[in-house]
């Protein structure tokens, strides 16, 4: 039996509401907007490694590592939670059959299965510069098979959520630079992916 | 009257106590500690079930509900607990008297609900109803944490009777059975200077849940059902 | 600390023996408490080899097989088969049905000095419960009446052995006393097994929709199958129920969406069922029912792409097959929705396809359709059932599977089959009128 996950990301998007909510007077993080400003659209992009993480079927040789990348538009208030939206690349897991038999002969097959995310994140610095970022919404997964020489490739929305760890550093006036660590997961297909990523961000508007 | 109607009603009484309560409260709607005498405390708020692939296959496996529950502190460390969860194919109204003390920061209750769970289902292709009695004797601990309240609810799901009709057919059974467990955490705390709220989790491990009746399900195996529950303190 | 029963004071901080306490470590906590309650069934798989069992005894005759049909008292074994159990001629063997948890005991036959030997598995098809299953007929307890040709009667014929777990162990005395004929009524009834013989959820040992579970059917007590047709991109209709290829039926494998985005060729390179099979092409399926098995009816129910004209061309072209076999087969096209209705009325010679039609009677009317098969949850619907007979239509029940529902439904109603996963519960209750 599975029970859904979107469910406790719920949960944990709603505790970090109130987590906000308490340290909505303590002093401001330092990736929080300049003083002069009250909010700024920050963007994020990064990139990275993955690596599919749930379990798979013993008869497939899946190749579980590959390469992922992403960007976050994100709404930077004087308040401590943040908000915005997530989306990028990333590869689930791929494989190789050698000289599959089926009704029409043998074959040598091949599947690659790639998601691409669509999240509504909700983000907190956490202690100093460590930032966890919660997400909820789903994934186009996409699937690039090949056999008998003929190649498709489909496409099919699955809900999902994320939850993340990133930690940065400012390095030029207001971009900053860091690691994030995250987890995908699509749920409703059963995938997930832990990605490693090095990441930049800046504000692209302030007011 | 019409079941809108009922529901209001149902809930309107539910919500009642809080309306007259004393100045003091009792400490939240899950934690088991005990309150002034004849203080009472009640909560609205959202369930939303998983329901087991088993059981829903391919169609849409979550149903929302909604939650009223109320709790009037007695004397002796008596309480009266009282709940509604309403959705109209699945419906549960639950009544339960506690007995509850405190240790410090940690407090403990034991107790005995009753709820009698009715549902119609008139959609294209089906002409059912459904009613029937749940015992849920139970356990909670909760831990005071300052400015939350944890909890944890061990419960006994003994179904009583169970009472379906399709169309001009019906079956009833009646017996005592012990058909599963359920295990509910919850947390409340402030999200604003008088306003509380508590978000929870319950993990029913059962052969039979109310609000799947109209999948007249046949598995004589324990399925894990999980709840989302998340509402304010009124 | 709050002191008991003191009001609420919304406080900013959490704290307990110098800890900090954090919405997200609870939240967390919780988490992997609900991952640790995923499970997965594992069935058991009996410790018995029927065909090592039974090397050394002779085949036993069809007509011995069909001579020990028949509702037994059980006399010791009510654990396994309650009071009253159906003895069956299935297949090659016998099967035993029980209204205990829908359980049915497969058995294979043979004889060895003059007495009739079964051995086999018995399964519940509610649960996951299963094991193994060893009796035989002496020749004074009535196997000599039998091979000698003779009837069971009354008393005359006593099956004795045990059963046990799925490991052999803890056996119990089984004991079996001939009671009286089967019932058979005035017609002909269908038990009709869901999806060739169930649902993936009761966990049986193929996947739901394949011919290996095709071929058990009628050991689980159909005399008929429901299995659902699909089409693929390039146009071949195949069995397989839900819209999309998910964990339900298939293991991982990466393809997304729904059959009709992908060719057989396709299909066949990348997926398998729960059970490891191939998803099984209509061809394949009814081959399979109509070389491999005795059952006389066929539902195919229209699912999503599939045009009710292929169906309508491969049901001819099974049917003209299975008179050229001089097979007794009915195949049906099922039409579940208003869109495969109006595809079968396009059909220039639809009035001469064999129809069942799940919407209102006068959607049967309108098209023709030899039988009305309502959801069971409308209920027995005995005015309507009596309006469709008098206008020589058949009624069939879907689907189901409570065994109360099942009981009223046989004595209540007037229905001439039912639709069930457990087609061992429905054939117990129609035997034992």
């Amino acid at each position: 039996m599975r029970v859904s996950i979107s469910l406790l990301v719920a949960l944990i998007l709603a505790a970090a509401a109130v987590h906000g909510q308490e340290h909505a007077t303590e002093p401001r993080p330092a990736s929080a907007p300049p003083r002069d400003t009250t909010a700024a659209l920050v963007l994020s992009l990064g990139g990275g490694a993955s690596r599919y993480v749930m379990p798979h079927d013993a008869r497939l040789d899946i190749d579980r590592e590959g390469a992922a990348y992403m960007f976050r538009l994100c709404l930077h208030t004087s308040r401590r939670l943040r908000a915005g939206v997530e989306s990028g690349w990333t590869l689930f897991y791929s494989y190789e059959l050698n000289d599959v038999e089926t009704s029409f002969g043998h074959t040598d097959a091949g599947l690659t299965l790639s998601a691409i995310p669509v999240l509504a994140v909700f983000s907190m610095p956490v202690f100093g510069s460590l930032t966890v970022h919660a997400g909820t919404g789903g994934y186009f997964v996409r699937s690039h098979a090949t056999s008998f020489g003929e190649t498709v490739d489909v496409v099919r929305f699955a809900q999902g959520w994320m939850a993340a760890l990133s930690w940065d550093v400012g390095v030029f006036r207001q971009t900053r630079v860091g690691a994030e660590l995250k987890w995908y997961g699509a749920t409703e297909f059963d995938d997930g992916v832990v990605l490693l990523q090095l990441r930049m961000s800046f504000p692209l508007l302030t007011w | 009257m019409n079941r809108t109607s009922h529901t209001v009603i149902v809930l309107l009484l539910l919500l009642l106590p809080s309306a007259l309560r004393a100045q003091e409260t009792p400490e939240g709607m899950h934690f088991p500690a005990p309150g002034p005498v004849w203080s009472s405390q009640s909560a609205i708020g959202l369930r939303l079930l998983t329901v087991p692939r088993d059981i829903a296959e391919e169609e849409l496996n979550k149903a929302p509900s909604i939650e009223a529950q109320s709790v009037l502190s007695l004397p002796w460390h008596f309480s009266v607990r009282g709940g509604a969860v309403l959705q109209v194919l699945t419906n549960e109204l639950r009544l339960g008297t506690h007995w509850s003390w405190r240790l410090g920061d940690v407090s403990m209750s034991v107790g005995d609900d009753w709820a009698f769970w009715f549902g119609f289902m008139n959609l294209d292709g089906f002409d059912n109803r459904a009613n029937g009695w749940i015992n849920y004797p139970g356990v909670a601990v909760g831990i005071d944490l300052g400015a939350a309240r944890l909890s944890a609810r061990g419960e006994g799901i003994f179904l009583l009777s169970q009472h379906t009709l399709a169309g001009e057919s019906e079956v009833s059974s009646t017996k005592r059975m012990l058909v599963g467990t359920a295990l509910t955490l919850a947390m409340e705390q402030p999200i604003s200077r008088g306003t509380e709220m508590y978000l929870g989790v319950r993990l029913s491990r059962t052969k039979f849940h109310y609000q799947t009746w109209f999948a007249f399900s046949t598995f004589d195996r324990h399925l894990l059902f999980s709840e989302l529950l998340i509402g304010v303190l009124l | 600390m709050m002191s008991p029963g003191a009001p609420r004071v919304p406080s900013t901080r959490w704290g307990i023996g110098g800890v900090r306490w954090h919405p997200g470590r609870l939240l967390l906590l919780v988490l992997l408490l609900q991952l640790s309650c995923n499970e997965e069934v594992v069935l058991p798989v009996p410790a018995i080899d029927v065909a090592a069992e039974l090397a050394g005894t002779r085949a036993l005759p069809p007509a011995v097989l069909t001579a020990m049909e028949g509702v037994y008292e059980v006399i010791d074994g009510q654990a396994l088969l309650g009071r009253e159990a159906v003895v069956k001629h299935t297949g090659s063997g016998l099967s035993i049905f029980t209204d205990r948890d829908a359980g049915v005991v497969m058995l294979e036959c043979g004889i060895a000095d003059s007495a009739i030997i079964v051995v086999g598995t018995w399964r519940k098809l509610t649960g996951t419960e299963t094991g193994v299953f060893r009796a035989s007929i002496s020749e004074l307890h009535g196997a000599a009446r039998l091979l000698a040709g003779g009837t069971a009667e009354a008393g005359a014929v006593t099956v004795l052995g045990d059963f046990g777990n799925a490991t052999g162990k803890g056996m119990r005395p089984l004991q079996l006393v001939y009671r009286r004929p089967l019932y058979h009524g005035p017609r002909p009834f269908l038990v009709i097994a869901h999806r060739a013989g169930g649902r993936n959820s009761d966990h049986l040992p193929a996947s739901e929709n394949t011919a290996e579970l095709v071929r058990m059917a009628e050991r689980f007590g159909a005399n008929g199958v429901e299995i659902d047709v699909q089409v693929t991109r390039d146009g071949v209709p195949v069995v397989y129920h839900d819209e999309t290829l998910n964990l339900r039926l298939t293991q991982k494998s990466g393809l997304v969406g729904s059959i009709s985005d992908y060719t057989l060729a396709q299909i066949e390179s990348f997926v398998r069922l729960k059970n490891g099979e191939r998803i099984p092409t209509l061809r394949r399926m009814l081959g399979t029912i109509l070389r491999q098995t005795t059952l006389r009816f066929v539902w195919l129910d229209s699912k999503y792409t599939v045009p009710v004209a292929l169906l309508r061309d491969l049901q001819r072209a099974y049917v003209d097959s299975a008179r050229h076999f001089n097979r007794d087969l009915t195949i049906v096209i099922g039409l579940p929705d208003a869109e495969k209705v109006d595809q079968l009325l396009r059909i220039p010679d639809y009035e001469d396809a064999t129809v069942l039609c799940e919407l209102d009677v006068e959607t049967v009317r309108r098209t023709h359709a030899e039988i009305w098969a309502p959801r069971w949850t409308m209920g027995t619907q005995n005015a309507l059932v009596a309006a469709m007979h008098a206008e020589g239509r058949l009624v069939l029940s879907w689907t189901l599977d409570n065994a109360e529902y099942i009981q009223q439904f046989l004595r209540d109603g007037d229905v001439d089959g039912i639709l069930s996963n457990y087609p061992s519960l429905v054939a117990y209750y129609h035997f034992v009128q």
